[in-house]
Formats: C-alpha cells, sequence, structure tokens
C-alpha cells in the first residue's frame, strides 16, 4: 500500500511503516558524521522528526504534554529545498543553514514511501494548499516510527492492536491535552470510528482516548445510538458503534471497565458487540443471554461489594469468553484474566477472610448440604449448594498456594469432604458429576488431604470410608465416563510422595502430608480395599471370557489399569499382594478376553511385572506357566501386525534386551514351538541367541554380539523403568549381570547424545546430557514437556499468551510465603452420621501369606 | 442416530452428543487396535500435516483435496489444541475413519496427549462444549490406540515429528506398545517430537523432546529402508510445505493462518498411484464462512 493512499491502513501493513533510519551530517571536513539511528516519520505536515531509536523511559512516554522529546533530527520540507535521491536507501538534502544532511533507511520500501511524501508535500506546498487542513489525515498516515523488532515482524505478522507503542503521533502533534472525539450522534458514527481507529495504534493515543472517554463520559453518550440505529435499521452505522465499542475496551482501561460492567450499562455494550462486520449474517444473542443469566446466591452474601464482585467477574468471563472472544488481542487476553484473577483472590480471600464472615456464609451453606433435609429455609436445595460448592472449587484451583492451603483447611473443618456420602451416589448425573470435579480439585491441591481424611474417618470408626465410598462407586456407576474419572482419582489418591515427587502439588505435600499418614494409608487401603478394588477380576470365571458386557470389560480395563500402577509404585505391598492372591491366575484368564482391548490391558500388566525386573514376580508368574498364556494371546493374532501382536513383541524384546535369565531360560526351555515360525521379527531368534549365550558358560561380551542400536534402545522406549530407588537396589542386589551389561553396551552407542541411562533414570532428554556420567536429568516437572519454554515454533507464538495466563498467579505466589501457611495440621468435619457402634470391619488380611509363595 | 448423520452434523461443526462420542470412540478403538505402527497405506492419497482444531480450514482442505472417501487421506497428527474447534475437527475425522476405514489414515502427533491438551485448549474446549471432562477422556483413550506412523506403497515414510536415535529400520518399530500416554523419552516420544535441521548426526532438541537430526541421519535411513521421501509435519511453514536434505524429506503444514493469526499458507501432498507428487496450497476459510464460536454461557452462576 503506497502512503498517499487511504487514510485507514490494513492493520497488518502498519508494521510495514515502521521504519529505521540513520542520519548522517555533512562535517566540516567532508566527512559523513553518523549522528545515530531512530525512527523517521513526519510531523506537523511538513517537518521530518526523527526519534532516537533506544527506548524512551515510560514516564516520558505517557506524557501528554509538557517537554518535547528530544529528537535526532528535526528538519523542514521546504518547497524550494532540493531533496535527492541516491541509491535505494538514501536521501539527501541541504539544510537552510547550509548543513547537508543524509538519511540512510534500513528498508528500501521505507525510502520510497519518504520519498514520495516529500515529493507529494512538495508539491501541495507549490500548489499553495493550506496546511492545517490535512495535518491530521497526513498524520496518521505517515508514521514511520520504529520497531524495535527489525525485519522479523513481516515474517510472522502480529495483530494491528499489539502495535508498538511508540507508533502513533497524531495526539502528540497537538498541544492539546486529549483529542476530541465528535459528540456521538447517529451522523457522527463513521467519524468516530475513524479518529478512535486512528489514535487506538499507539500508546501515546490510547491513553490520551482513555483520558478523553474518561473526562466526557464518552461511553455514557454512546449508548443510546444502539437504540436509535436499531430503529432506523442503519445496520452499517450498527458495525462502526460495535467496532468503537471494541476498540475502547482494548484500551483496557480499568476505570472504563469499572463503567461498562455496571448493571445498566453491560446489557448496552454487549447490545452493540452482536454485530460484527465480519459475521454479516450472524447476529449474536448477548443481551438474551447476560439477561437471563442469573447470579444466584443461595443465601444473600452479607458483604455487597463481594456479591458485585461476582457479578462483574461474571461479566468480564462473558466477555473473554464470549463477547470478544474471536477478537482478542493477546493485551487484552491478559488484561481480562488478571482481572477476573484479581476479583477471584478478593472473593475467595472473603470466604476464607480472617472476619470470619465467609466461614459462617459458608458454614451454613454446607450444613444445607450436611443436614437430611432436601430443603432449606430460603428455598435452598442441596443439589445447588453441590453446584455452588463446584464452581467455589473450580476458582479455587486457580488461587495461589498458599489461598489454596486455607481455602482447603477452612473447608476440611466445615465438612466439605463429608459431602460425598450424599453427592458420589446421587441419581442426578450432573450432582455425581459436580461431586467428582470438587473431589479432583481437592486431590488436584493436595491428595494427602483425603489419605488423612480417611484416616481421620477410621479414628471416628465412620461406617464407610471416602476410599472404599470411592471404589464402590467406581464399581458401581453406570456412566462410563464418570467411571473412567473415579479410576483416576482412585489413582491419584494411591499417589504417595514416593511415586509422585514431581507433582504439582509436590512441594505442599511434601510438608503437609507426613510419612506416616501415607503409611498407614496404604496399610489401610491393602487391609481394607484392595480386595474390592479388584473384585470384578477377582470375580472372573473363565466361561466369562467367551462375551463380555461392554461395563464389564471397561471396569476389568481399569482395573488392569490400576494394577500397573500400584505395581510400578507401592514397591512391595502391591508385590505382597499380588504374590498373595488369586489375582494373577485372573488375570492371565483376560488374556483369552473376547475384545482385544481388554487381552491388551491384561498383557500391560504382565509387562508391568516384568518391568519390576524382580524375582519375586518372575517366579511367581512362572509358575502360573505365564508363557503359554502370553504365547498363546501372541500367536492369536496370526502374525497381524497389530497393536497386541507388538504389545506381546515389547515383552519378549525387553526379556531379551534385559536378558533377564530365568524368564529367558523358561521361555526356550519349555515354549519353543510356539514361536518357532515367526520369522517377521527377530525377536525370538535373537532370544535364542541370546539363551543360547547364556549357556555357554562365562558371559564374555553379551552386549556386543549385538548392533549397537538395539543397545541403545535401553534408553527405555516407552518408560517402563520407572522404578524407585529400593526397588532399584533391591534388583541390584539381586541380578548383577544387567547391571554390567548396561554399562557394556554404552560403549556401543551410536549417538552420544543419547547416553545409556542407567534404569532409574528415565528422566527428559530436555537437560544437556554429558555421555560419560551416563545419567540423565530429571526433569521437575511431569509437565516437563510443555514447560519448556517454548517447545517449538508454533509454541512460541503462543508463549505470551500463556505467559500473560500464568503472570498473575505466579507474581503473587511467589510473594508470599508457602511453607508457613500450610503446614499446620488439617481438622476434618466429618459426616454427622457417624455412628459409634459402627464397628470397623475386619478383612480377610492378606498379608500373613506375605511373601510365602515366591520362597 | 447413525454415523452417516453424525458426519454430516459434524460436517456443519455441530458437536454430537456425549453418548454418541462414547460410541464412536468404542467402535474407532476396534478398528485403531488392528492397525499397525507402521500402518501400510496404498497410493493414491493425500497426506495432511497439522490441523490443529482449524475446522473451517479443514473444510477448505477437503474442498481443496476432494472429500473423503473420493480422496484418500492420510493425516499426520495434531489435530486438536489452538483452535477453536478441536473437538468438532477431531470427531469429525475420526466418524470418518470408523465410517471409511480404508479411506482414511489417523497417526498420532505429539498433541494427541493428556499432558498437552491440559495445557493447549482441547481440555477446556471439552470442558466448556460437554459441561464435563468425560469427552475429552473418551478422546484421550483413543489417542492412545492411534498408529505411530504409517508406510506408502514401501516407498514414502510418514510420522508427525521425525526419526529416533533408538530406529535404524521400520521393522524396529513393530516393537513399540504404543498403547499409552506419549512418553518423554524413548522411540515413540521421537518419532512424535523429533525436528529435522540442518546439522550433522543427531542434537538435543529445544522443545524438551525428541532430537534434531541432520540431512546425513535422513540419508542413513532413506536408504535403510528403501525410501522415497519421509513425510512429516509438526513445523509450522509460512509456505505450506518444505523441502529438505536433496528433497529427502517434507515437512507438511495444513493449518492456514496459523492460531487465525500467523499468515501462513497450508499445503497437502497429493501423491497419484505412481507416487508423483503434487503440492497444493490453500489459505484460511474466509471470515464469513466460520460461524462464531459456540460459547454459550451458563444460564446461572454462583461465583
Amino acid at each position: 500500500m503506497s502512503p498517499n493512499s487511504s487514510v485507514h491502513a490494513i492493520p497488518n501493513n502498519q508494521n510495514r511503516d515502521r521504519k529505521r533510519v540513520k542520519v548522517y551530517q555533512l562535517d566540516s571536513e567532508g566527512v559523513w558524521e553518523d549522528k545515530g539511528t531512530g525512527c523517521v516519520a513526519v510531523r506537523d505536515f511538513t517537518w521530518i522528526h526523527v526519534v532516537h531509536e533506544d527506548p524512551l523511559p515510560p514516564s516520558t512516554l505517557n506524557r501528554h504534554d509538557g517537554d518535547p522529546i528530544p529528537l535526532l533530527l528535526k528538519a523542514r520540507i521546504r518547497k524550494d529545498a532540493d531533496f535527492i535521491r541516491q541509491q535505494d536507501t538514501l536521501i539527501v538534502w541541504t539544510e537552510e543553514d547550509g548543513t547537508d544532511m543524509a538519511l540512510s533507511f534500513q528498508e528500501q520500501e521505507g525510502c520510497n514511501d519518504l520519498w514520495t511524501l516529500i515529493n507529494d508535500i512538495k508539491k501541495k506546498l507549490a500548489a499553495g494548499v493550506s496546511v492545517p487542513g490535512e495535518l491530521l489525515q497526513r498524520n496518521c498516515q505517515i508514521s514511520y516510527i520504529d520497531s524495535l523488532s527489525g525485519p522479523d515482524i513481516d515474517a510472522l505478522p502480529h495483530s494491528s492492536e499489539e502495535e508498538d507503542n511508540s507508533q502513533d503521533e497524531l495526539l502528540r502533534r497537538s498541544g492539546d491535552a486529549y483529542p476530541s472525539l465528535p459528540t456521538p450522534s447517529m451522523g457522527a458514527i463513521k467519524e468516530i470510528e475513524e479518529t478512535v481507529f486512528a489514535a487506538s495504534k499507539g500508546a501515546y493515543g490510547r491513553n490520551q482516548l482513555s483520558k478523553f472517554i474518561l473526562a466526557e463520559n464518552y461511553v455514557e453518550k454512546l449508548l443510546p445510538l444502539l437504540e436509535m440505529c436499531e430503529d432506523m435499521e442503519s445496520t452499517d452505522e450498527l458495525y462502526s458503534l460495535s467496532h468503537i465499542v471494541k476498540m475502547i475496551v482494548f484500551l483496557n482501561e480499568p476505570k472504563i471497565y469499572e463503567y461498562i460492567l455496571q448493571d445498566d450499562v453491560f446489557p448496552v455494550i454487549v447490545g452493540m458487540l452482536e454485530y460484527d462486520r465480519e459475521y454479516p449474517s450472524a447476529q449474536s444473542s448477548y443481551r438474551q443471554q447476560v439477561s437471563s443469566a442469573q447470579f444466584k446466591q443461595l443465601i444473600p452474601i452479607p458483604d455487597t461489594s463481594i456479591a458485585s464482585k461476582i457479578t462483574q467477574t461474571y461479566r468480564l468471563q462473558f466477555l473473554r469468553d464470549t463477547a470478544l472472544a474471536r477478537m482478542l488481542d493477546d493485551s487484552t487476553f491478559a488484561a481480562l484474566n488478571s482481572m477476573v484473577f484479581f476479583n477471584q483472590v478478593d472473593i475467595v480471600g472473603w470466604f476464607v477472610g480472617s472476619n470470619g464472615a465467609g466461614e459462617e456464609y459458608l458454614s451454613k451453606v454446607i450444613g444445607v448440604l450436611n443436614e437430611e433435609i432436601e430443603e432449606a429455609d430460603g428455598g435452598v436445595t442441596r443439589d445447588e449448594v453441590v453446584l455452588f460448592l463446584h464452581e467455589l472449587s473450580t476458582v479455587a484451583k486457580g488461587m495461589q498456594v498458599t489461598l489454596r492451603a486455607n481455602y482447603y483447611r477452612m473447608m476440611a473443618k466445615l465438612g466439605l469432604f463429608a459431602i460425598f456420602d450424599y453427592t458420589l451416589g446421587h441419581d442426578n448425573i450432573k450432582i455425581r458429576l459436580a461431586a467428582a470435579a470438587i473431589l479432583a480439585s481437592i486431590l488436584d491441591h493436595d491428595p494427602s488431604l483425603v489419605r488423612s481424611f480417611c484416616l481421620a474417618q477410621v479414628k471416628q470408626k465412620q461406617p464407610q470410608l471416602l476410599i472404599s465410598l470411592l471404589i464402590s462407586r467406581f464399581l458401581s456407576d453406570p456412566d462410563p465416563g464418570l467411571q473412567s474419572q473415579m479410576c483416576e482419582l482412585i489413582r491419584i489418591i494411591l499417589e504417595t510422595d514416593e511415586s509422585a515427587l514431581n507433582g504439582p502439588g509436590a512441594a505442599l505435600s511434601a510438608i503437609s502430608s507426613n510419612d506416616s499418614d501415607t503409611d498407614d494409608f496404604l496399610n489401610l487401603f491393602y487391609e481394607k480395599c484392595m480386595e474390592n478394588l479388584v473384585r470384578p477380576v477377582l470375580d472372573l470365571e473363565t466361561h466369562m471370557m467367551e462375551s463380555m458386557e461392554p461395563q464389564k470389560a471397561s471396569l476389568c480395563v481399569h482395573v488392569c489399569s490400576l494394577l500397573c500402577y500400584i505395581i510400578k509404585s507401592h514397591s512391595y505391598r502391591s508385590k505382597y499382594y499380588v504374590l498373595g492372591s488369586a489375582i494373577t491366575a485372573k488375570v492371565i484368564l483376560l488374556l483369552r478376553a473376547k475384545d482385544s482391548y481388554v487381552r491388551l490391558a491384561a498383557v500391560r500388566v504382565f509387562r508391568t511385572c516384568f518391568g519390576m525386573k524382580d524375582e519375586f514376580y518372575n517366579r511367581h508368574l512362572l509358575k502360573h506357566d505365564i508363557f503359554s498364556a502370553i504365547l498363546q494371546c501372541f500367536k492369536d493374532t496370526n502374525g497381524k501386525y497389530n497393536l497386541l501382536n507388538s504389545a506381546c513383541l515389547d515383552i519378549f524384546e525387553f526379556i531379551r534386551k534385559e536378558n533377564i535369565k530365568s524368564l529367558v531360560t523358561n521361555i526356550v526351555q519349555h515354549h519353543k514351538s510356539m514361536f518357532a515360525d515367526v520369522d517377521y521379527v527377530e525377536t525370538f531368534k535373537n532370544l535364542v541367541l541370546r539363551y543360547e549365550q547364556n549357556n555357554e558358560g562365562p558371559t564374555v561380551g553379551l552386549g556386543a554380539e549385538d548392533d549397537g542400536s538395539k543397545d541403545a534402545e535401553k534408553t527405555k522406549p516407552d518408560g517402563w523403568a520407572k522404578m524407585d530407588n529400593d526397588e532399584e537396589a533391591y534388583f541390584n542386589e539381586d541380578d548383577d549381570e544387567n547391571g554390567a551389561e548396561s554399562n557394556t553396551s554404552s560403549s556401543h552407542l551410536v549417538v552420544p547424545t543419547i547416553a545409556s541411562s542407567t534404569d532409574a533414570e528415565v528422566g527428559s532428554s530436555a537437560t544437556v546430557v554429558s555421555p560419560s556420567s551416563g545419567l540423565f536429568k530429571r526433569s521437575a516437572s511431569p509437565l516437563g514437556l510443555v514447560d519448556y519454554e517454548d517447545d517449538d515454533d508454533d509454541d512460541d507464538i503462543f508463549s505470551s499468551r500463556q505467559r500473560a495466563l500464568s503472570t498473575p498467579a505466579s507474581q503473587v505466589g511467589s510473594s508470599t510465603p508457602t511453607a508457613a501457611a500450610s503446614s499446620g495440621r488439617v481438622s476434618f468435619t466429618l459426616n454427622s452420621s457417624s455412628s459409634a457402634s459402627a464397628k470397623r470391619r475386619r478383612t480377610a488380611s492378606v498379608s500373613s501369606e506375605d511373601g510365602g509363595e515366591g520362597k | 442416530m447413525d454415523l452417516d448423520s453424525q458426519i454430516e452434523s459434524l460436517s456443519k461443526c455441530i458437536t454430537i452428543s456425549e453418548n454418541q462420542v462414547r460410541d464412536l470412540c468404542a467402535k474407532a478403538r476396534e478398528i485403531l487396535i488392528e492397525e499397525s505402527n507402521v500402518q501400510r497405506v496404498a497410493a493414491p492419497v493425500t497426506i495432511c500435516g497439522d490441523i490443529h482444531g482449524q475446522f473451517y480450514d479443514l473444510m477448505e482442505l477437503f474442498k481443496v483435496g476432494g472429500m473423503c472417501p473420493e480422496t484418500n487421506y492420510l493425516f499426520m497428527g495434531d489435530f486438536v489444541d489452538r483452535g477453536f474447534y478441536s473437538v468438532e475437527t477431531f470427531l469429525l475425522l475420526l466418524a470418518l475413519k470408523v465410517r471409511y476405514p480404508d479411506r482414511i489414515t489417523l497417526i498420532r502427533g505429539n498433541h494427541e496427549s493428556r499432558q498437552i491438551t491440559q495445557v493447549y485448549g482441547f481440555y477446556d474446549e471439552c470442558l466448556r462444549k460437554y459441561g464435563s471432562v468425560n469427552v475429552w477422556r473418551y478422546c484421550c483413550d483413543i489417542f492412545d490406540y492411534l498408529s505411530l506412523s504409517a508406510i506408502i506403497d514401501d516407498r514414502v515414510f510418514c510420522v508427525h515429528g521425525g526419526l529416533s536415535p533408538s530406529i535404524n529400520t521400520l521393522d524396529q518399530i513393530r516393537i513399540i506398545d504404543r498403547k499409552q500416554e506419549v512418553p518423554h523419552d524413548g522411540a515413540m516420544c521421537d518419532l512424535l517430537w523429533s525436528d529435522p535441521e540442518d546439522i550433522e548426526g543427531w542434537g538435543l532438541s529445544p522443545r524438551g523432546a525428541g532430537y534434531l537430526f541432520g540431512g546425513d541421519i535422513v540419508g542413513q535411513f532413506v536408504h535403510a529402508n528403501k525410501l522415497d521421501l519421509i513425510a512429516r509435519a509438526h513445523q509450522l511453514v509460512m509456505e505450506g510445505y518444505k523441502l529438505m536434505f536433496k528433497d529427502t524429506i517434507v515437512t507438511v503444514w495444513s493449518a492456514p493462518n496459523y492460531c487465525y493469526r500467523c499468515g501462513n499458507v497450508a499445503a497437502i501432498l497429493e501423491l497419484d498411484e505412481n507416487l508423483k507428487s503434487n503440492y497444493k496450497i490453500f489459505e484460511a476459510a474466509p471470515q464469513d464462512a466460520r460461524g462464531l464460536p459456540a460459547k454459550k454461557p451458563a444460564p446461572e452462576y454462583f461465583l
């Protein structure tokens, strides 16, 4: 676009107008002296300005009058001056005082622009055009002011709203404090739109515009226009009005937000936003949505400022998620987010506040839920209370850790943990989902809270523990999605510190839970709950494999996934359970299930056991003739390259690579016929080879027989080797050969960067690895992949938004001491229906036969 | 409602019910579990890169490339996150997969993961559109079954990210048990995360997962596996596609104006029955072709 075309540049082209120049002055010795680099613009019609490139301190940027910003160059375009264009990027001229000056452009395009403009201006001056009349238009057109970002900007254009601060000079030109917008009227809408558009492109203009709008109560004056335009059906004006409002909102001026969020103003604002020039066919129904949305106060909130904050927050979210969702720029998105966040901090802060008002309120509300009556006074139903608590916990989830800790400590005291009796088994799926979400947010904060609560329940001799309740709901809920959620919740509760040191709540749980609680809980779990949890699998009979209800099948799959988890995480406890129960035989049955995804789930349980590299497991499984079952399952795939086939191969490949001798021997000695004809992979051939090597005598150069690449796979493609240290130690003393082999193999690596890690280390490859150390550093966060500040070019673009999202929380979080506040013990209110007479049921202890099997 | 009407609905960017999603996923699982880690595909086929929930741009893609099943498609992952319509996009592709299993191949991208979708949008979108995380769970379960790569007529290897130092031959991919969350390292992770780069050998990836691999590595791999070409996605290319290393590897990117703001064009790669390649470039759907994102606020709120 040439600089002389229409007044309103297409936003994306704006960046291209920004041009950097070097200013030269010819000194007395005939040498061009470099005066510095800056950004060129034409001001006041006839003045070429070059502004220093170095960013000015914010205080100077924001001023609206007073001292002018010092310029690198200020040169007047005279009609008689000779401006000479040299090469593509140079403009040279002589000042009135005889000084020779030159501007050297970084880019030809910028030089073209200024050159055209100079000639244009000279022509007009020659024709005697009066200057002031065109000032405004001219100036908003020609603003070359600098871009600090250089030429890359063209490769990845930003949206117009991200314009660099210093761009717009429109308002700086006039000595006035404010720009003036026409008095709102239908006829002036177009002009208003244009002026606001021009002004809102730079920080200075935006600042001035905000001041003007506030000083004049300008938004208020715009409001009647909506009705007028709608009455007249002036569609185009409606589009302009909508555009004006958007631009005003995008100024991100807190006082303007405050105004537009008011009860009587907000509906008109969203009404204006219903029109969108880009979507002529679709008018939204924001007004209707906003007016029908109802702020339900279960019990009137005594603090009116908090009540109005809640409404305000809702409206901000409406703007963010609905009315402005498609056109938000990063800064407005960040501004809305931070306003929402700080409002929520205040709201949650009020609930947990030290003055006790919030506590009193919550205790009344939760009281409704934990009483036996369906409806309390004021018509508050228990179900509404659940939905309220759901929203509250969703909000609390986003709060910084200290506030969250306070929140949960109070909620525990008020009886939040006791609501699940009523909610988890509710007839209405909506309530059950809400309950699951509330529990999920507690667990997200700190799983040890739930464990401690269960222990407290035991002490109080409660008839049903929360964990037992959750398990029974998991086993019986008719909704498969919810069932899968509950499976995940159970898994998180079973996540103990040793297995999840890098979890999100790690720092906190390390403080608030103590080891003995975790131990006690796991003892309790294995003693009282484990059997129930795996019941669907334990109850399996051979004949059931023919056809299994989908519900039953998916339950078995969930149980298998939990088994995998506990085998990996609970070291000896889960081992004793597996070795001492009938579970193995039953999971073996599943290898014959009709649905292959069920068989697959069973295969993975055994893969997990083998992955532990524990001779107790190995002997136990061999006793169940595990390979007959697995190889049969494998054979049934008929060599078809499918998931089940691959999963089976993965087991044999793992055993071969790790050279687990007892298993290698068993497979080759007893089952050779089952795989003799498998020729589509080398796995079995190599397994036999390994067997032969093992029996040849001393294990000389085992690794050398393999090609290096296979050993390189020792980095564990699937992360199975995640075991904790004591198991690792256990394994090491049990089976030295493997350690020896991995040492040998590291010398065979093709690639120096993938040092063959020791088995316990499966951290991220993100950290720089020294091949000699042979260790990967573990990434601190489970989100290692995504935390990385920019996982790719694609992710890069969003990092600013990600940062914007995370900023408020992290700022606040980092400025508050977390440890002190969260270290206190949490006390729980248990369900009032607790009955002292309920006896603690004893289940048969499986631990009495611990490990007997393996001996 | 039968599958065809679900496809019809999804093609208009209208979501199907939670129960329908559940049933659709169950059917998809039956199909995907039978697929190979290196799924065999016959030419002619049209190869597509990242879509990232840009539903209306996917419709542009179909306009340019032809509808399924008239055209055979291979999508190289990253169906979800970033765009406004991950739910509709993924479900439509999945429904087409169930309806025409031999006509469309879906392989897994690094965004088809529980962890990544919780950060980059799909999780939130499911929650917003369905009110609970159930649909997200169903979809994530299906992600685990998606194949890791594909091979077209034994000559063109397709994968989302790239190569892995632990994989020299395609046979080695067979031994991966893929039914799991994308791990943080190892062969499966590398296939979904790595990038080609002008280096020699292997390098650490700035992404924190996978590796960078150079032309020599590509050369060896192509030679060892008798390939003509490796097609992959995973990286934004302003021109829609980019050939590297003497045309032995190509990046195909199919999300025009990525994130609705990058200003890039998108491409698809058509391979005819003789594996002759033809790149087609397309631009983002015009604004007025797009609906407004369906984000109805809750009718009642407590907070």
